[in-house]
């Protein structure tokens, strides 16, 4: 009776080890995705900093914003990566602020 | 189960545990790093972007009484205005809420600050005239004050 009392309680430590072992390994997964999520989004935000901030400098220096994406690329050399991010660039006026959206890729699915 | 080989596995998971943080931690350390290197970078972007922007922007808009500076929202703003088809609109430059904004209406309208345009990071302006000299000075996001004397061609 004693024996197998013993034998019993000797998994214990070893089942407790593996329920902590399996916490810390939901944990640090957790973590993992949750970093991957905020990486996207701030490279959704830069991308948007990044093309506003060009199109500004272009005004600066030419005194009228690119009529369209692509000279603003060609003006400014500023690159986004396009099979990840979307880019919309729709100007009123040569000398108001176009409006910019930048989009992620493969959301809409 | 002997003593010494759950001694032995609880000492092989906490190894793996610490494993774990190590890993973690130089991930959070090195984006730590890139977001300092990123904002050192921006900041030297933007230090004259601001004021490059409104000094563009009062060369456009240099007509006859067409530039002034006053008040818009509480803050020192700058007005810029051009007549367009027989209406007169203004252009008003202020910071606000950390932004330097741009307000695009017909002259007369009464908007808020927050209606305005973003066009780059920024913490004040501030804008007084002077016979035909227009005297900014611009603080960046990263609180740089620059300063900014115009001279406008036609007159105020």
């Amino acid at each position: 009776m004693k024996r197998r009392f013993q034998s019993k309680a000797a998994w214990l430590p070893l089942l407790l080890s593996l329920a902590v072992f399996a916490l810390a390994a939901v944990w640090v997964s957790a973590q993992v995705r949750e970093a991957a999520e905020v990486s996207e989004r701030e490279g959704l935000r830069q991308a948007e900093q990044a093309i506003r901030r060009a199109a500004v400098s272009v005004y600066a220096l030419e005194g009228a914003y690119p009529a369209t994406y692509r000279d603003l690329k060609a003006h400014s050399g500023i690159a986004v990566d396009e099979e990840q991010y979307k880019v919309f660039y729709e100007i009123f006026a040569s000398n108001i602020m176009p409006e910019i959206t930048v989009v992620k890729l493969g959301r809409a699915a | 189960m002997s003593r010494r080989s759950s001694a032995g596995a609880v000492a092989a998971l906490i190894a793996a545990l610490i494993l774990g943080a190590a890993l973690l931690l130089s991930l959070t350390t090195g984006a730590g790093v890139y977001r300092q290197v990123q904002y050192r970078s921006d900041s030297s972007m933007d230090q004259r972007l601001g004021l490059s922007y409104i000094t563009e922007k009062v060369h456009a808009h240099d007509a006859a009484g067409m530039v002034s500076a006053g008040e818009f929202g509480g803050c020192d703003a700058v007005f810029l205005l051009q007549e367009l088809d027989g209406v007169v609109y203004e252009t008003i430059l202020y910071v606000h809420d950390g932004w330097l904004k741009e307000l695009f209406c017909e002259q007369g309208w009464e908007l808020e600050p927050g209606d305005g345009q973003q066009i780059t990071e920024a913490r004040g302006l501030s804008a007084a005239l002077e016979g035909r000299l227009l005297r900014l000075v611009y603080t960046d996001a990263g609180g740089t004050a620059q300063q900014a004397d115009i001279y406008v061609r036609s007159g105020m």
